[in-house]
């Protein structure tokens, strides 16, 4: 198994197209970075167009690094799914298309234990890949920005709120976010692979997964009460921008902020128990098939 | 003789497409055995069923007496094999295509072993440029090293010299030679040339739209003197436990309602005349050609 891991992770090292999902996410971050700073306050009018009336705010301090870096993860996670699809969905039909997969499966490796192989290199992948983008957009973000409390703008209902959260009071939220978002990932991945097992050339799985991820995630921005109801709630897509939950702060009875606290831990845990049931319907339903499949490639 | 492969009664069907139809067959232990049909023949089907790619409809394949259903990861710890081209890694280099391979049998090379290896297949000079570049005939000697890597006792090649130069089919020929009488290898080679198999194996089958029409040794199949007879009878299955009382005489196999029989043109009379005295009914005997000309007939055809 381990061995396995080590080959999958071999391949995705010396695979070009491994660090185009790397490139990417740098050019966005950069380009983010470079237009704040030439210009965020054009931004910032922008936003608080609606609500610069009742605040008094100092929109210097407004933009720092911890603002920056939710802005860039709120605007760079919704097409993170294609990046890991680009590795997760050439998985197996990658192989089957490339005439390995037949050498693979002549060796002593058991069809099981090869599946799991690619799940966890992907699973690497995605979590090296949010590494990466953690560096750039916080790291980076706070060295060019610098540190200050961060301001979150939240519709909620029919009214916007600005939530203050404290500077020291920030780390967590992102570790606790970025865990979220991988998490989120798996999904996809999971989803890819399960794909890529019914496919025999790379490109099928990667446009099927990423057109169902932009069918789901409508479908779950969609506001009629019966797809609110009984739709939305069993689409892992509604589930996908989840970690935002961490920086919604709890509040006291003034309606002042909670230092350490979310305002809904249940619906975080309920995020996370139903992406963890997709990754385990999907994985498995990918072992099932791999396991029964003939390989005719 | 110690039996390597044993496949027995294998079927496949593909929707309404019967590829691979009740076929068996056995493979001794030190044989080069060939596996020969025309295209379309079932023999990829086949080769797929042996080394698990595929799972058969109905029948069963045995390694050394061992079912390859349950024992699949120890059996193929045991087995080479090309199937078709040997694709490999194009990215990586050659070294690493040979790495990867062996590890995922268990092994892990040093670098006097990679060279070794790659030696073998002239490739050694070559070890650090990527598959990507190599031509046919060397993705081809690649393929070779990647499936001698863990040393097996058995090597299935799947039409090994498709695609290749005739220098390249010569160079092939003389390692299947060379692993088979040095090595003592026991080899399955497929091919839809006769002068192919002819010039490698000991043993063979031919295969035609998934059944086999002849299994045995090359050098009597071959002989001139053979002719192939189709024979229908009333009862199959009284004339096979006859025919099995002379397989010195004739070797048999029975598809589509009837009797394929290998046997020495002069001695049909005697054989129909055991068939009688057994109180055989006997619908039909016809003396077809000798089995070159047999097998050119089914290669014409379609």
């Amino acid at each position: 198994m381990w061995g396995l891991l080590n080959i999958e992770l071999y391949k995705i090292a010396k695979r070009p197209r491994t660090y185009i999902a790397f490139a990417a996410i740098a050019a966005i971050v950069l380009i983010f970075q470079f237009a704040f700073k030439a210009d965020g306050q054009s931004y910032m009018d922008l936003m608080l167009q609606n609500i610069q009336d009742n605040f008094e705010l100092d929109k210097n301090l407004a933009i720092n690094g911890y603002f920056m870096c939710y802005l860039i993860l709120n605007t760079l996670l919704v097409q993170v799914p294609i990046l890991v699809a680009l590795v997760a969905g050439d998985s197996i039909s990658g192989e089957a298309n490339m005439g390995t997969l037949r050498l693979i499966l002549t060796r002593p490796v058991s069809r099981s234990e090869l599946l799991w192989a690619k799940f966890m290199a992907a699973a690497i992948f995605t979590i090296v890949l949010l590494i990466w983008m953690a560096f750039l957009s916080l790291l980076v973000s706070t060295w060019i920005f610098g540190i200050d409390d961060m301001l979150i703008f939240r519709v909620k209902g029919d009214e916007s709120q600005i939530l203050q959260i404290a500077a020291d009071d920030v780390l967590w939220r992102y570790v606790a976010a970025f865990a979220y978002a991988a998490i989120a990932l798996m999904v996809i991945a999971s989803l890819s692979i399960l794909l890529s097992v019914y496919a025999e050339n790379s490109i099928g799985p990667i446009v099927a997964t990423v057109c169902i991820v932009v069918f789901l995630t409508i479908v779950s921005n969609i506001n009629v009460p019966v797809i609110d109801k009984n739709v939305k709630p069993w689409l892992f897509t509604t589930y996908m921008v989840g970690w935002k939950g961490f920086f919604y702060i709890g509040t006291d009875a003034e309606g002042m902020p909670i230092k350490g606290s979310v305002e809904n831990w249940a619906s975080i845990r309920n995020s996370i128990t139903i992406l963890l049931a997709h990754i385990v319907l999907f994985f498995g339903w990918a072992q099932f098939t791999f396991r029964r499949k003939d390989i005719l490639s | 003789m110690e039996l390597a492969i044993k496949a027995e009664k294998l079927n496949k069907s593909y929707r309404n497409f019967q590829a691979v139809n009740n076929l068996s067959f056995t493979v001794n232990r030190g044989d080069v055995y060939g596996f020969l049909g025309q295209n379309g023949a079932g023999k990829s089907t086949t080769i797929r069923m042996l080394l698990s790619l595929i799972s058969p409809d109905n029948g069963s394949v045995a390694y050394w007496g061992k079912s390859l259903h349950d024992h699949r990861i120890e059996t193929l710890s045991g087995i080479g094999a090309i199937i078709e081209k040997p694709d490999l890694y194009k990215y990586l280099s050659a070294e690493d295509n040979l790495r990867i391979f062996a590890r995922m049998n268990g092994m892990k090379l040093t670098d006097k072993e990679v060279l070794f290896h790659l030696d073998r297949v002239g490739l050694a000079d070559r070890k650090k440029s990527n598959v990507g570049s190599f031509s046919q005939g060397m993705k081809q000697r690649l393929g070779i090293a990647v499936s001698l890597v863990h040393d097996p006792k058995i090597i299935i090649l799947d039409e090994p010299t498709n695609g290749l130069d005739p220098q390249g089919i010569a160079d092939m020929r003389n390692l299947i030679l060379s692993l088979n009488k040095d090595h003592g290898k026991t080899i399955v080679v497929s091919s839809h040339l006769l002068n192919e198999i002819e010039m490698v194996a000991n043993r063979m089958i031919i295969i035609h739209k998934g059944s086999s029409v002849v299994e045995g040794k090359v050098s009597e199949l071959l002989d001139p003197a053979q002719t192939l007879v189709k024979l229908n009878t009333i009862n199959p299955e009284k004339t096979s436990s006859v025919l099995e009382r002379f397989t010195a005489m004739v070797s048999f196999t029975f598809a589509e309602d009837h009797f394929r029989l290998i046997m020495n043109r002069n001695r049909v009379p005697e054989l129909i005349q055991h068939l009688v005295s057994e109180d055989i009914s006997i619908l039909s005997v016809q003396p077809k050609h000798s089995l070159e000309d047999y097998f050119i007939q089914l290669t014409q055809n379609d």
